[in-house]
């Protein structure tokens, strides 16, 4: 076992990024509100800590809300305000920088991405290039089915039946007798599935990812590649966790970068200033004279 | 832009909102007690009893819907010293133990119970109702369809607090000092239910109906009678023998 630590590739021996302590941030956050929401039921509780439901802090809650909000004026059931204000909050950060609410704040993707590290460890460079490409291709759009479906059922029924498969309520109320063995059994093939693939419930599955992802067709700040100064040496397709090919792309817009940054000259990119977040210029067209002069 | 920027712009969006929503007092973790309303139909205006919430007390469902509290406490066969304004809808599923797969009494029992007892459009699907609850509306003055009897009798079950729940009564049920047993409670207590059966019926949810005539409508579509049948307050003994129970069992 600690030969297996010795040779630990490099991934895990770098240093940790700030993304990485708001991930780690996060994670603990959700987890302690989720304990203290339990502790209180029982009478006692940790001071000066929200006990809000997992639900109430699920900026998803507010999109699935949404029809019921604007038909009967109220939240469906489990739901509250606090995630419709989350989810306005998430989406303005993501018509500014794409989906970093994947990236930097989803506890969920987080624990994939803890549990990646020990499948890059194990299966090094073969880690998350499993799925042949052509098979990813098609897999990705899997999550807009999921994405429509759970919206439909939803507004339907007035319920939230995603929570019953949902892993992300299941991470953080598995001692909880509120938590379905459904839920359970996906956390665990997701759980699984991340020694192998890096964040598979992200990639092909996530309902509200796939909502995000949009953003990055609109966003303002966008991840450029600087075709003047790259090496072309394909580092930032290497290590995209969403098997994007940026070495192939002057401008990211694919619907499933999360913004990690792991592509940028900041992290992996060799180069400095090639692969960068930034301020996607303004497409105005130049009003044509002879309209101006009708 | 930098990550540490990016870090940053997150993090101040994310709590600066919620602080300034705060402020405004918009930020609301927990619902506002008040359920949605009938937007068409006869009872257009009144509160919507499908909206009642697993974390409504029964104090707050009386009030909402105008049901004495006396009434929830015997329809859901709950100790008579059950503080209404600290028990929960959804504390009957943990307090009472299922009777079989995929058939508990919750917040959903209590959501059709209280339609059917303020006569308010619902419609039913597979929701199991304690046996004192279906007795109760029955009992009421109201000339219920064949249909709506038909569905109560197939969801009929009888509950009884399980072993687990016992040791977390006192935290489930915040109890007032006297203790008083319950007589009727006792007898069901005491019942032996080994069987069940279920019953698929889905209901067509009623426009408009007279004032007595109950605005629920019931269809049933299918019946599915499974060997092990369920022991209502009609089943007779020799039923029970007939469905293998021994007479000691009994």
């Amino acid at each position: 076992m600690s030969k297996l630590f010795k040779n630990q590739p490099k991934t895990l021996q770098k240093k940790l990024s700030i993304r990485h302590y708001v991930q780690f941030f996060f994670f603990a956050l959700i987890g302690l509100i989720a304990i203290n929401h339990t502790l209180v039921e029982t009478g006692a509780g940790i001071p000066f800590l929200s006990d809000a439901s997992l639900h109430a802090l699920c900026p998803f809650g507010g999109v699935v809300t949404l029809y019921n909000l604007a038909t009967l004026g109220t939240f469906i059931q489990k739901i509250h305000m606090s995630s419709s204000i989350l989810m306005i909050l998430i989406f303005i950060l993501a018509i500014l920088v794409g989906p970093v609410f994947c990236s930097f704040v989803c506890p969920l993707g987080s624990f994939q991405e803890f549990l990646g590290k020990i499948g890059k460890t194990l299966f090094k460079k073969r880690y998350n290039h499993f799925i042949p490409q052509k098979v990813h291709d098609v897999l990705k759009y899997l999550r807009y089915v999921v994405l429509i479906l759970v919206v439909y059922v939803t507004a339907k029924s007035g319920y939230l039946m995603f929570a019953d498969i949902d892993p992300y309520n299941a991470l953080f109320s598995f001692w909880s007798d509120e938590v379905s063995v459904k839920a359970l059994i996906v956390l665990g093939i997701t759980a699984i599935l991340s020694l192998f693939v890096e964040r598979p419930w992200c990639k092909y599955a996530c309902p509200y990812g796939a909502l995000l992802g949009l953003s990055n067709k609109v966003r303002i700040f966008k991840i450029k590649r600087v075709e003047a100064t790259c090496v072309s040496c394909n580092k930032c397709t290497t290590v995209c966790p969403m098997n994007i090919d940026v070495a192939n792309k002057t401008t990211v817009t694919d619907l499933q970068c999360i913004s990690c940054m792991a592509c940028t000259s900041e992290e992996s990119c060799p180069v400095p200033e090639t692969v960068t977040l930034t301020l996607e210029p303004l497409n105005i067209k130049k009003p044509v004279s002879a309209n101006l002069n009708q | 832009m930098k990550q540490k920027t990016l870090a940053l712009l997150t993090l101040g969006i994310i709590f600066g909102g919620i602080f300034l929503t705060m402020i405004v007092g918009a930020w609301t973790t927990e619902n506002t007690k008040t359920p949605a309303r009938y937007t068409t139909g006869s009872a257009e205006g009144e509160y919507n009893p499908e909206d009642i919430r697993g974390s409504y007390t029964l104090g707050e469902v009386s009030t909402l819907f105008d049901i004495p509290t006396e009434v929830l406490i015997k329809a859901f066969n709950l100790p008579l010293d059950t503080n209404p304004d600290t028990f929960k809808t959804k504390d009957l599923e943990s307090l009472y133990s299922i009777v079989a797969e995929d058939i508990e009494v919750g917040n959903e029992s209590v959501q059709v119970f209280v339609a059917l007892y303020n006569d308010l459009p619902m419609v039913l699907t597979d929701t199991y109702l304690p046996t004192q609850a279906v007795e109760l509306l029955l009992s009421l003055d109201r000339s219920w369809s064949q249909e709506t009897i038909d569905y109560l009798n197939a969801h009929s079950v009888i509950v009884t607090i399980s072993e687990d729940s016992e040791s977390d009564k006192d935290s489930a049920l915040a109890t007032n000092e006297s203790k008083e047993p319950d007589a009727e409670s006792t007898e069901t207590n005491n019942t032996t239910n080994n069987s069940t059966s279920t019953t698929t019926s889905t209901a067509q949810e009623a426009t408009t109906a007279p004032k007595t005539e109950p605005k629920t409508e019931v269809t049933t579509e299918t019946t599915t009678e499974h060997k092990e049948p369920l022991i209502k307050g009609t089943t007779t003994f020799q039923q029970l023998l007939d469905a293998g129970i021994e007479k000691a069992q009994i």
